[in-house]
């Protein structure tokens, strides 16, 4: 069982993301902020973060940061979902350790390949 | 979907408040990034959110507002108040928009205009870089197609796709190459079935369509006479070269039978990326596709200069050349061709496509086999996965992504290819899959090995350097610093939550009660012994703890649903302050008693009587600022707006200082509408007369203004505070003031009512409305105008006989015998009622009356009494109204 954290400030996004991706293999967490994300990661064993970039507390890029410090967490891949298109951002992303970079509205088929290549699914 | 689109409202509508908290506060508290940040926050959130449901107008707008909030927030466009008017008036619209999908009003389109010109003004105010880029263009499609990012365009929803899938690839690219830039039009044009005998020509009026692309003729969908030969029984559509306003202009005679939608430039392009993929990917056009891919405006026009010559004029080949022809110049559309076509990762989000179900079907079959395919997405995370090496190799960053980075490397070619042993020991397989997968070009080649180099020192250091526990440390770290970030955050109740101390309460209610019943056996114990006496008061005092337990148990489950009428009152700084404005009268909203704790469905009702009353107060309450200072009050009137509770109710009063309401001026008007008679306009008492407002049909003015006049008069907001179980009082002097008071039961559920009997039935009546029990011989009861009446302590006070009223045979008292007289007060001032018997007050739980019964407005509701049988609570004043 494969366990994916989605981190967005939007309950709505974070349903439809859920929607998107739930699968009888895939466990998926939820948390509102980056903060949130952090404090549920520990202990657990998250195989993937679908983040959102603005959010309140502790925004995308930070969390992706922290992510990225942690020694426990440093090897999960993250995709960084965003509303915003300009290249600048997704450089940003990746800057801050983000693995993929994809805008929203995300569609599901990609969404879903895009995860299940991240979690190495067969 | 319909419930997320519920959750998404609720989630957006408290973004909206909060918003516009911001924004008021802002324009009387002066500038603060953090509030600018929250109101910025908000927006981004309901304009990412609303890209799921394919609401484009919204999205647009939302976006623009988040753009200029940027902008603010950047420095680069100063906050004025004009910005925050337009900021509210786009929330405002925003929240409308809302209003109409919760009520199944999803016809999108008829937003566009609304939206567009909105977004328009909300633009035009940022201030930045972009704009010197915007103004020498004059066409503002131009604008749309070029200068915002990709995502802003809207997107193209999949039916107008699908509704496109007449038209041949040719014509595509066709209508692209003449639109050269700017966005197409597709019209879909149904004809008045009897357009023909009016002379119109609906093939010809196409054809005429300035800058046609091309149209299709199809059978009407809905055909109500599809076999007379006279009538029009075609749907007609059309793609043209054309914008809105063209369209609006050529199709003005035939209003009504069209709709015409935009079809995004660039939308277009991605739509039929494949289509040109496919193109490209034949041999004889590699040239083609290199001179895209480098960006090398000239050679791509001298390479489909060429390729013209060469096809067939029909061919969709010939078509997408020549529009290639006509981009070559534009450097700008080039790159972004380029971008779009290389499935990168900035590949715009875009509708399903119709090649879809092929490409996974293909896909699948391909895994099946056991073959090498990488599909497209793959392919574009491998891709990112490579540039990240390629980025971070030799950096300090690398220690950091690596583990990351090669996790997903292996898990993808794990994937695509299960012959791939699962050791990296293999590297020399891996690499041969990958280039087979990737078509790799020697550069990503190179990379590629370095990624499995990678790979490799990764694995080799996990295995050298076992359990390096150090992990939780840094975590742990964090965490402190995230619960003082946790504190700062602003306090919002959300609809669901409920205070965790009321729960703590609850339970430790519950434990208490456990304990309490532990008492019963030992009491039949005692029961056994049998001491009666004894035995009693032990019951009794067991029965008073009991007793306090359940009314503790019950308020507290009551207080779950309590929520502070600031909830309510939030919203009210904003009505006076547009209304003043409106009006140009200087009002100032003073709010008292905010935190008051109110049952939440209870306030909800009132938020629309108290609105009524507010627009009333400003409206007709508050004079003109020449006028008070002609009459020596201050210029600014004041609206107090103040929550008390008192006992189990709550008191909300809006007092106002304006002119007050003329008891004379009501009199005359009730007269002349018929309300009261010629005996009563002589008799009626000046506060009497004031209660007069509430009557059905009764409105001070006499033409319906702008703000109060809706057709909702006050005894619409009676009837509303009634339903919500209160009652509603004014005073009024001439010159000083109006005050409305409601006293409403703190919440709905339970009554504390006063049980007597008639006719050896048992009844209620809200103890609130009760003032007293006599008793009197009927001797006492005298008759004024034929009406019998009391006198107490000096008053008179009017009796109702409740046997007549409820249809029961009235009993004749003889002279000394006692009569129950129980006097209520209502907003009509009080009156006895005579009843046969008295009994106790209980605590009921009342339910409204259902079926049949639902239609008498005399009966306010049931309750089971703990016998069993069913109480009937009466409403007082509507029982003495009717007749």
């Amino acid at each position: 069982m494969k366990t994916v954290m989605i981190v967005d400030d939007a309950n709505t996004v974070r349903i439809y993301h859920r929607a998107l991706i739930s699968s009888p293999s895939r466990q998926v967490e939820e948390a509102e902020n980056g903060v949130e994300a952090l404090e549920k990661a520990v202990g657990r064993n998250i195989d993937l973060f679908m983040v959102d970039v603005n959010m309140p507390k502790m925004d995308g890029y930070r969390l992706c940061q922290e992510i990225r410090r942690s020694d426990l967490l440093n090897q999960v891949p993250i995709i960084m979902i965003s509303t915003e298109a300009a290249s600048s951002d997704a450089t940003r992303a990746y800057e801050c350790g983000a693995n993929f970079y994809m805008i929203k509205p995300v569609e599901g088929n990609q969404l879903n390949e895009v995860v299940s290549l991240m979690l190495g699914e067969v | 979907m319909n419930e997320m689109l519920d959750v998404f409202i609720g989630e957006s509508r408290e973004g909206l408040e909060t918003a516009s908290q911001q924004l008021l506060a802002l324009q009387s508290e002066g500038f603060s990034q953090e509030r600018i940040d929250t109101i910025f926050r908000d927006l981004h959130t309901i304009k990412g959110s609303s890209g799921l449901f394919d609401i484009v107008p919204l999205t647009r707008l939302a976006h623009a507002a988040e753009d200029l909030l940027d902008s603010i927030r950047a420095g680069q466009t100063p906050f004025t108040d004009e910005v925050g008017d337009l900021l509210l008036e786009t929330l405002d619209q925003i929240s409308d928009w809302f209003d109409d999908l919760e009520v199944g009003n999803e016809d999108v389109n008829a937003w566009e205009t609304t939206s567009f010109g909105l977004s328009h003004r909300v633009r035009a105010y940022i201030q930045d870089e972009t704009q010197q880029t915007v103004e020498p263009t004059d066409a503002p499609d131009d604008i749309a197609a070029l200068e915002p990012p990709l995502e802003a365009a809207p997107a193209l929803s999949p039916e107008l796709l699908q509704s496109l899938a007449w038209m041949p690839v040719a014509s595509v690219f066709n209508g692209l190459r003449m639109a050269s830039g700017k966005n197409l039009q597709l019209l879909a044009y149904t004809p008045d079935q009897d357009g023909f005998f009016r002379g119109e020509d609906p093939v010809n009026v196409v054809l005429a369509t300035p800058g046609l692309v091309d149209f299709t003729l199809t059978p009407k969908q809905e055909d109500t006479n599809p076999d007379d030969v006279f009538l029009c029984h075609l749907d007609i559509q059309a793609v043209a070269a054309n914008d809105a306003a063209g369209m609006a202009a050529h199709m003005a005679y035939y209003e009504g039978q069209y709709t015409s939608s935009e079809l995004h430039y660039w939308q277009l392009v991605c739509h039929y990326r494949d289509t040109i993929n496919r193109l490209l990917e034949q041999d004889h056009f590699q040239a083609l596709k290199d001179a895209i891919n480098e960006g090398d405006g000239p050679q791509v026009r001298s390479l489909s200069d060429f390729a013209l010559t060469t096809s067939n004029p029909q061919s969709d080949e010939f078509a997408i050349c020549q529009w290639l022809l006509s981009i070559s110049d534009d450097a700008a559309l080039l790159a972004r061709l380029q971008a779009s076509l290389t499935p990168s990762v900035m590949a715009a989000p875009e509708a399903p496509r119709q090649t879809d179900i092929s490409e996974n079907s293909s896909s699948q079959a391909a895994e099946e086999t056991g073959s090498r395919v990488l599909t497209e997405q793959a392919r574009a995370v491998l891709k990112t996965q490579i540039a990240h090496l390629e980025r971070i190799s030799g950096t300090e960053q690398e220690a950091m992504l690596l583990p990351s980075v090669t996790l997903i490397i292996r898990n993808i070619l794990l994937k695509t290819d299960n012959r791939v042993p699962s050791d990296s020991n293999c590297a020399g397989d891996w690499i041969e899959v990958c280039k087979d997968a990737l078509n790799a070009t020697r550069s990503v080649e190179e990379v590629l090995n370095e990624a499995v180099d990678a790979v490799q020192v990764a694995e080799a250091s996990a295995n050298t350097a076992p359990s390096v526990e150090t992990g939780p440390s840094s975590l742990a770290n964090k965490i402190p610093d995230a619960e003082a970030a946790k504190a700062g955050e602003r306090q919002v109740t959300k609809t669901l939550k409920v205070n965790q101390e009321k729960i703590d309460y609850l339970m430790d209610l519950i434990g208490e009660l456990t304990v309490a019943k532990n008492s019963l056996p030992y009491l039949a114990r005692q029961a056994e012994d049998g001491d009666g006496r004894k035995l009693s008061k032990q019951i009794k005092s067991h029965f008073s703890i009991v007793n306090r337990l359940t009314e503790e148990l019950q308020s507290a489950v009551l207080q779950i649903r309590m929520v502070p009428v600031s909830h309510v009152f939030q919203r009210y700084p904003r009505l006076v302050r547009d209304l003043s404005r409106k009006l140009n009268k200087k009002i100032e909203l003073v709010m008292q008693g905010e935190d008051t704790e109110f049952d939440k469905n209870l306030i909800e009702s009132l938020s629309e009587p108290l609105i009524h009353l507010l627009r009333n107060s400003i409206d007709h309450g508050i004079e003109a600022p020449e006028f008070r200072a002609m009459q020596g009050k201050p210029e600014t009137g004041t609206i107090h707006l103040i929550a008390t509770p008192k006992d189990d109710n709550v008191i909300i009063e809006i007092r106002d200082d304006g002119k007050g309401i003329d008891p004379e001026n009501i009199k005359m008007l009730a007269y002349q509408k018929g309300i009261i008679n010629e005996t009563q306009l002589d008799s009626i008492e000046d506060n009497e007369a004031l209660q007069l407002i509430f009557a059905p049909g009764f409105s001070t003015m006499e033409t319906v203004s702008d703000l109060s006049g809706r057709g909702v008069g006050m005894d619409a907001v009676k009837t509303m505070v009634h339903h919500a179980g209160g009652t509603i009082e004014m005073e009024s002097t001439v010159g000083v003031g109006t005050t409305f008071k409601l006293i409403l039961p703190q919440t709905m559920s339970v009554n504390r009512v006063m049980m007597f009997e008639v006719n050896e039935q048992m009844f209620g009546v809200s103890m609130d409305s009760v003032v007293e029990t006599v008793k009197v011989k009927a001797s006492e009861v005298q008759l004024v105008k034929n009406h019998p009446v009391l006198v107490l302590r000096e008053k008179l006070v009017p009796l109702h006989c409740l046997r007549e009223k409820l249809g029961f045979i009235p009993k004749t008292h003889a002279n000394d015998e006692e009569q129950s007289i129980l006097v209520v007060s209502t907003g009509n001032g009080e009156f006895g009622l005579i009843i046969d018997k008295f009994h106790e007050g209980i605590d009921v739980i009342q339910k409204p009356l259902e079926g049949v019964m639902a239609g008498f407005s005399h009966l306010s509701g049931t309750a089971l009494l703990g016998d069993g049988r069913v109480l009937l609570i009466i409403n007082a004043q509507e029982l003495v109204a009717c007749r």
